[in-house]
């Protein structure tokens, strides 16, 4: 006779692991199935050149919620923020580049070079933003209420978010409907005036999202990404030890430390249905039957509901609605092993130590909204930006265990790269795309070319074939308006549950989003308790 | 001794002469201040040749309240329409379209069409006052919020999902293939704005634009208006007039007065007449109003950040000849019916697409997306038996052209229209007598304002935020200081609805 679970997790990413892990510390007997030989789904470190670790996919922890790290001990499995002092924004030319530190007096020194206006109004934006992302906080760990119910509890729902809002005083709200609707440039533009500035951080509102700096909507991607940031006081902001392998590493041990069994190389074929209720999985090959109370997902909703579930057990016009879902992908990743430092010309003429310092947090290629932009305009029409916005990191430096001693690994997150291009299939132009991307590199550190040991060059259909992500989406469905909170995945069937009995989503597609963020593995595990 | 009103109404346009005759009724002194020698503002008619006369930039009213009709007796102040055919046929040489529907497209449009029912109030009275949460208030929140409730279980939500989507997403969610259609549905909801198919956004401009009050759904017909648009204006004016309102024309505005308290309390006329009043009402737009006319200093920071931040770049240009013969676009059908519609250039959504990209550097674009129609086909006396007006709507050009100014480019603008109409309607060069070419620059030396909408339509700047957050309801923080114009809710058009709403709160607040 079979063991029977209380609930299976299928998928060990972030989320999956998340949610196993609170599950189990209730005490619930949990099994989390992996398809891949390793943990973390799309956060993960491999070595795929000896001797050179590289965080394949996420890159860095922003958003990682802190009670999520306390709640599950991750400190005591081996979990190690190491800070990321910096962001760079480097020039063509000697001596020119733009500089963000963490200590925010540093950094106003640093932009009354470019400008006074903007060092001026430094202050002022994150004052803004800390007050929208302190609103917003709220909602993250808030499961979404049915606008559409009249029942008496989620009326109450309804209204406890109306309060939280109302809490923040109408100025705030207005500042935060002004932000979840407008484009990230025309947001930043309020403020600032230095290009390279604007640019930099107009460009988080582009990572992971069908949208150009200018898209209505990309300004609220910005204030996701910024959320981080906020966090910053609490130590959720930094490079994890070993790479995001390390996160993940860390959540699994934490797992199975109360009691999760964590399986790899155990691909879920199908859920098994029994009396309109999920009631276990088949495994893929050996066809094994494992059964439980509950299953959920941390895959994202299109692979869940559409190839993981026999389609005859969905409702016809849920079915449309997650036809309709938008999780079209956006994002490339390059990886690069190196024989030495890339050595940038803006940073010609600085100590040893200061070029490090510099090159220590994140790098962010980004000299102007138009060229942000015009980077968009490539991928809208199919085809990957022919001069990529890129957010590099250069892990080694933060962690040298990431690379054989004096060599290093680059990290490069690259907007835009398409699903499907307008010519050909992805195999045609990933190493064009890879070439691009370098291209783009040499004109900031000419010796990029005579120090590559190693490329691995990821699409968005890489994304998929390799960590099961629907068309390369890196959130699990797109951060729009129209697929946020009580929307997400779909208006009707937000939060965790599904119209199938049993089944749950647990992953990024369920509220509030993407991110290596934790939160939507943690509420669905709440919700999965109330009956299991 | 300066004379004095009750209130002074900063310019004739459309919505400044709705918000005067309004007041008049209602037994207010009025006095409409206007800078040009004319009504209607971008209303209005101008001559494009001597002797002809045509819709200077608006040049439908389909979406012209009817209540206002009604209340101002429009009709007896020799208002007469014309309405045009339904449909719009897309302009594409062979694969030319003549979009009328279809079950998919019916079933989209019964759809927008309750949503526009239910969100009819919010667009035609005072926004409910969120920040001072009343028992009147709650109710009317109360009530908007069950209206949407009465949508359905499945229809609101989809209702909700569907008004920050971008439209081309709305459409590839509805359509498989009808390309053509798709675009002459997708082009009515960019109108004016700084929007493409693919911005988040234009599916509720789309909905904004198709208003309960209309007659006919998303492919209606245009209502022109006998003697031009312009007239529309005219026949405001003369019900103003008879209600009691002064129109002075030639007084152009030149400062908002304020009293120790910084409160409105006049204006000064250029040349140096102060003219007081207890009340003064704008039809100019916000920036130009906060900015220009008041002192800013009045003004708080946060209200002065707001108000410079509105964003009010123009995208439109109207192109407008005179004709010895009627177009003959390749692949037509026969008769005119088509021509008495709406002919769209831009047949597929990333042709509009690619014509929007080029604005956001500057540039313009190689192709536009247009709208043409021919006022003087359907009944109206603007031009002669052996003449035709053609009235062109081109999207998009930059507000101010990245190199050069639109005085020198002008001309060129013309030509690259002419030339794109050419393509599909072989022998239209040679058919065009007169040509008059309106930019964004002329908008605003004409207009005071280059954006036809004051405040561009946009989600952040739509319903509670607009023109600026938490000043909806047509006041602003210049206390006894109130606009009127597009740039206030309900947004942009020939709605007239600005005015009389603005009207009302000038009558609630005193």
């Amino acid at each position: 006779m079979a063991k029977r679970y209380d609930a299976i997790i299928i998928g060990a990413g972030h989320n999956g692991l998340v949610c196993a892990a609170y599950m189990a510390k209730a005490g619930r007997k949990v099994l989390v199935l992996e398809r891949r030989h390793l943990v973390g789904g799309a956060t993960v470190t491999e070595e795929l050149n000896p001797g050179f670790k590289y965080t394949v996919c996420s890159y860095v922890v922003s958003l990682l919620r802190p009670h999520i790290i306390a709640d599950l001990e991750l400190p005591r499995f081996g979990f190690e923020l190491l800070p990321l002092d910096g962001t760079l924004t480097p020039s063509h030319d000697p001596g020119r580049h733009l500089i963000r530190w963490h200590d925010s007096g540093r950094t106003r020194l640093e932009l009354m070079k470019h400008s006074a206006k903007d060092a001026e109004a430094y202050e002022r934006f994150g004052k803004k933003m800390f007050h929208m992302g302190m609103a917003v906080r709220d909602i993250l760990g808030t499961p979404p209420p049915d606008p559409t119910s009249l029942s008496p509890g989620n009326l109450m729902d309804l209204a406890k978010v109306g309060r939280g809002f109302g809490r923040h005083g109408s100025k705030n709200l207005y500042d935060l409907a002004k932000l979840m609707t407008m484009g990230s440039a025309d947001y930043v533009e309020q403020f600032f005036e230095t290009p390279p500035l604007l640019a930099t951080l107009s460009a988080s509102g582009m990572i992971g999202t069908n949208l150009g700096p200018r898209s209505p909507g990309s300004a609220y991607v910005m204030l996701h990404h910024y959320m981080g940031e906020i966090d910053g006081q609490f130590r959720a902001w930094g490079f994890a030890a070993g790479g995001m392998g390390g996160v993940a590493n860390a959540l699994a041990a934490s797992a199975r430390h109360f009691g999760a069994e964590v399986r790899t190389e155990a691909p879920v074929d199908h859920v098994l249905v029994e009396n309109g209720k999920a009631c276990g999985v088949v495994l893929q090959g050996s066809g094994e039957e494992i059964r439980s109370s509950a299953v959920a997902s941390s895959c994202d909703p299109r692979l869940t509901y559409g190839k993981l579930v026999e389609q005859e057990h969905l409702p016809e016009d849920f079915k449309e609605k997650i036809r309709r879902f938008r999780i079209r992908g956006s994002s490339g990743k390059v990886n690069l092993s190196l024989d030495a430092l890339p050595e940038f010309t803006c940073l010609k003429g600085k100590s040893k130590e200061e070029v490090r310092a510099h090159l220590s947090g994140a790098i962010s290629l980004s000299p102007s909204i138009e060229y942000l932009e015009r980077g968009f305009d490539d991928f809208k029409y199919g085809r990957f930006s022919r001069k990529p916005y890129m957010d590099m990191m250069i892990p080694s430096l933060i962690d040298p265990t990431m690379a054989p001693p004096g060599k290093h690994v680059v990290s490069m997150f690259v907007q835009y790269a398409p699903y499907q291009p307008a010519e050909g299939t992805w195999d045609d132009h990933r190493e064009a795309f890879g070439d691009a991307v370098i291209d783009v590199l040499e004109e900031y550190a000419p010796n990029i070319r005579d120090i590559i040991l190693h490329r691995q060059v990821l699409g968005p259909a890489d994304m998929e074939k390799t960590f099961g992500l629907t068309e390369g989406n890196i959130f699990h469905g797109e951060l729009s308006l129209e697929q946020l909170f009580f929307l997400r995945p779909t208006p009707g069937q937000s939060g965790y549950k599904s119209p199938l009995k049993g089944l749950y989503l647990c992953g990024s597609g369920a509220h509030p989003g993407g991110g290596v963020m934790g939160a939507p593995g943690h509420m669905a595990a709440k919700e999965m308790m109330r009956t299991v | 001794m300066a004379k004095s009103y009750d209130v002074l109404v900063i310019g004739a346009g459309l919505n400044g002469l709705v918000a005067a005759a309004y007041l008049a009724k209602a037994g207010r002194s009025v006095l409409v201040a206007e800078r040009r020698d004319t009504v209607g503002g971008t209303v209005g008619n101008t001559e494009i040749a001597p002797g002809f006369s045509a819709p200077a930039t608006f040049v439908s009213a389909e979406d012209f309240h009817p209540q206002i009709v009604r209340d101002l007796g429009l009709e007896k102040h020799g208002l007469r329409w014309l309405p045009g055919s339904p449909g719009t046929f897309v302009a594409n040489g062979e694969a030319s379209f003549q979009a009328n529907g279809g079950p998919v497209f019916e079933k989209l449009d019964a759809f927008m069409g309750r949503v526009a029912k239910t969100l009819e109030p919010a667009l035609t009275k005072a926004l409910p006052e969120v920040e001072n949460l009343g028992p009147g208030t709650f109710w009317e929140l109360l009530t908007l919020g069950m209206r949407l409730r009465g949508l359905g279980k499945e229809e609101m939500p989809e209702a909700l999902r569907f008004l920050p989507m971008p439209v081309k997403d709305v459409m590839d969610d509805y359509f498989d293939s009808d390309e053509g259609l798709k675009a002459a549905l997708t082009g009515p909801a960019l109108r004016a704005s700084w929007l493409a198919p693919r911005s988040a956004g234009s599916a509720l401009q789309m909905l904004l634009g198709r208003p309960a009050w209309r007659q006919g759904g998303l492919l209606s017909a245009p209502v022109f208006v006998e003697g031009g648009l312009g007239k529309l204006s005219e026949a405001v004016a003369a019900a103003a007039r008879a209600a009691g309102a002064e129109i002075l024309t030639d007084s152009a505005v030149e400062r908002i007065l304020t009293d120790e308290m910084d409160r409105a309390c006049g204006v000064v006329i250029e040349g140096g007449d102060e003219i007081r009043a207890k009340n003064v009402v704008s039809n100019a737009d916000p920036r130009t109003t906060l900015l220009r006319l008041v002192d800013p200093a009045v003004l708080d920071p946060e209200h002065l950040f707001a108000v410079k931040n509105i964003r009010s770049r123009g995208t439109v240009a109207i192109v407008r000849l005179v004709l010895n013969e009627l177009p003959k676009f390749t692949g037509a059908p026969d008769g005119d019916a088509h021509l008495r519609g709406r002919v769209q250039f831009g047949a597929t959504m990333d042709e509009i697409e690619q014509s929007f990209d080029p604005i956001k550097y500057g540039e313009i674009p190689e192709r536009f997306f247009m709208e043409m129609t021919l006022p003087s086909l359907v009944g109206s006396s603007l031009a002669s038996q052996e003449s035709h007006i053609a009235h062109l709507w081109v999207q998009f050009v930059p507000h101010k052209p990245r190199d050069g100014s639109w005085d020198e480019k002008r001309e060129a603008l013309g030509d690259a229209v002419v030339a794109q109409v050419e393509q599909m309607a072989p022998g239209f060069q040679a058919s065009i007598q007169h040509r008059d070419v309106t930019t964004p620059a002329d908008m605003e030396a004409r207009y005071g304002c280059g954006h036809l909408h004051h405040v561009e339509p946009a989600l952040d700047q739509a319903l509670y935020m607009r023109p600026i957050p938490g000043f909806y309801r047509h006041e602003t923080p210049v206390e006894n200081l109130y606009l009127c114009g597009p740039g206030t809710h309900p947004g942009g058009g020939v709605t007239g609805i600005n005015g009389k709403l603005a009207a009302e709160r000038v009558l609630k607040d005193r």
